[in-house]
């Protein structure tokens, strides 16, 4: 008779292959700990030089404040008080965009005639608008209506307005009296070039 | 593709799936009072014996039975299986374990019908085979192989054995060692040294051990299977497995409607005085010794074809069970 029959177990698949497989595994695994333990060495330096260069600029931040504080201290002093409020002054003058005298009176003298010369001229600043009122004296009225066309022309002024006109008498020398012309403009602010060169 | 199968053969969870029969080149016998190995070697299509070694246990490291631990002494039984296979020189090659009759129940069981399906007819064995075990049906091991496949009849031969008491064996020699290729109780690997014979039943004794296991055979199939623990003293066994052998005589005669015309005793390693003579006494029949092939045997040398004579049957049935022609179909249950 012939016996089939046994009690010994089957082994699995997992049991038959585990040695087989254990070799490639713990290579595997050991590949990827490699790389894990080299990423995390990579990722800990960044982060260690990180961390210094934000020391760094900390320990810099904290030197200027330092300086800062020192340098506000010193300029608080009474001796620098003076030239602080004029420098204030200047920056609110540049600030507010202020007319440069200079430049208002080079522009109006170029726009006088040869027998014309100025008098007077008046700057006063009315909300956002600045006008200039002006004193002119020729020779003849000629001589004035040619500046009021050179004033009206000029793109830096505008809404010209005679004010009034009259003449002088002669002088006791025998001179010859000349004609004087009260008019005003708006002055249409200067050009940034000219604020520039305050 | 059945993902849950894939899943349970990756995992060592759940019950265990039985092998089929294979033949390993080296036999472990573990017996109540020694451990015998046997290397076998293939030789023109057949094996032969190429060595065996044989060595004593202490009184009581080992007692068999099917449902409690069996090894008290598992430093003593682990030394003696080692010795055995550093002498048979026994490398990396798998190896078969043979055991005690008593570790493990056989039956014989009838049914109407089958099962085609195989989960199905398992579950049918284990619950009928579960009626005769000592333990939970569901923590054994079963394999079983068709004797009858007729319509309306359907015999099976059945072995089962309790996972915990088997693995207790598998694990004596180390996890290096692996886990057997063979598993039997040892008197069926003494079943193809019977020769067949259709006219009449016989009769198979084997006593190893203060353990009787008595089979009859009919033509290519057991008919019934019995075993029992006899007195140690020789004339107590002799006496015992006289009366054992009368009983099976006539439970035969009455119940399976078979006449016994011979008995087969084989008693290892040498059997008490008288026996024989007893045996065929009390049961009126022809009794002959069940001895190894002494052609199995040329390759050793004197003092181990001794050891063989005495030791050396199971290992000779295996030796032969593969040399049988007849191919019953064999049932692997999980």
């Amino acid at each position: 008779m012939r016996i089939l029959l046994n009690l010994a177990t089957n082994p699995s698949l997992h049991e038959r292959y585990a040695l087989a497989v254990s070799g490639p595994t713990a290579g595997i695994a050991l590949v990827l700990l490699l790389a894990l333990s080299h990423s995390a060495w990579v990722n800990y330096r960044n982060y260690r030089s990180a961390l210094m260069v934000t020391a760094e600029d900390a320990r810099q931040l904290a030197a200027k404040q330092q300086r800062e504080t020192e340098l506000r201290r010193y300029l608080g002093q009474p001796k620098f008080s003076g030239t602080f409020n004029e420098v204030h002054f200047v920056n609110l003058l540049i600030a507010q965009k202020k007319l440069s005298v200079p430049g208002l009176f080079a522009k109006v003298t170029d726009l006088l005639p040869v027998d014309v010369k100025l008098v007077r001229l008046l700057y006063a600043e009315a909300g956002d608008s600045a006008a200039v009122r002006l004193e002119i004296n020729g020779r003849n009225q000629g001589a004035l209506d040619e500046f009021v066309a050179n004033l009206e022309k000029s793109p830096d002024f505008a809404d010209v307005a005679v004010m009034g006109e009259g003449f002088e008498k002669q002088s006791s020398s025998g001179a010859a009296a000349g004609v004087t012309l009260n008019c005003q403009a708006r002055y249409l602010g200067a050009a940034p070039g000219e604020q520039e060169d305050q | 593709m059945n993902w849950k199968d894939v899943k349970k053969r990756l995992t060592t969870t759940g019950t265990k799936r039985t092998a089929p029969f294979t033949l390993p080149s080296v036999l472990l016998e573990i017996q109540p009072d020694f451990v015998a190995g046997t290397r076998l070697a293939a030789v023109k299509h057949q094996h032969e014996v190429r060595s065996i070694y044989v060595a004593p246990l202490p009184p009581l490291a080992l007692t068999p039975h099917a449902g409690q631990p069996n090894v008290a002494n598992p430093d003593a039984v682990r030394e003696a299986a080692v010795e055995v296979m550093s002498a048979l020189g026994n490398g990396s090659d798998r190896f078969g374990l043979l055991l005690s009759d008593a570790s493990a129940r056989v039956g014989v069981l009838s049914f109407e019908t089958l099962p085609e399906d195989h989960r199905e007819a398992e579950a049918l064995v284990r619950w009928k085979l579960g009626e005769n075990l000592p333990f939970p049906a569901e923590e054994a091991r079963i394999h079983y192989q068709m004797l009858v496949a007729q319509p309306g009849h359907v015999e099976i031969l059945a072995v089962a054995g309790r996972d915990t008491v088997l693995g207790q064996y598998e694990s004596l020699l180390g996890p290096s060692r692996g886990t057997p290729a063979l598993v039997l109780p040892s008197t069926m690997a003494l079943l193809p040294l019977v020769p067949e014979r259709n006219d009449a039943g016989q009769l198979l004794i084997h006593l190893c051990c203060r353990w009787m296991t008595a089979v009859v055979i009919l033509g290519s199939r057991v008919c019934f299977w019995r075993t029992r623990e006899v007195r140690p003293d020789p004339a107590d066994t002799v006496a015992d497995v006289a009366t054992e052998a009368a009983r099976v005589l006539a439970g035969s005669r009455d119940h399976l409607r078979v006449e016994l015309a011979g008995i087969w005793l084989c008693a290892r390693p040498t059997a008490p005085p008288r026996l024989p003579e007893e045996l065929a006494r009390g049961t009126g029949c022809e009794v002959k010794d069940l001895e190894p092939p002494l052609e199995l045997s040329s390759l050793l040398p004197g003092e181990e074809k001794l050891d063989f004579a005495r030791y050396g049957a199971v290992a000779a049935g295996l030796a032969r069970n593969t040399a049988v022609s007849h191919q019953p179909s064999a049932i692997s249950v999980q």
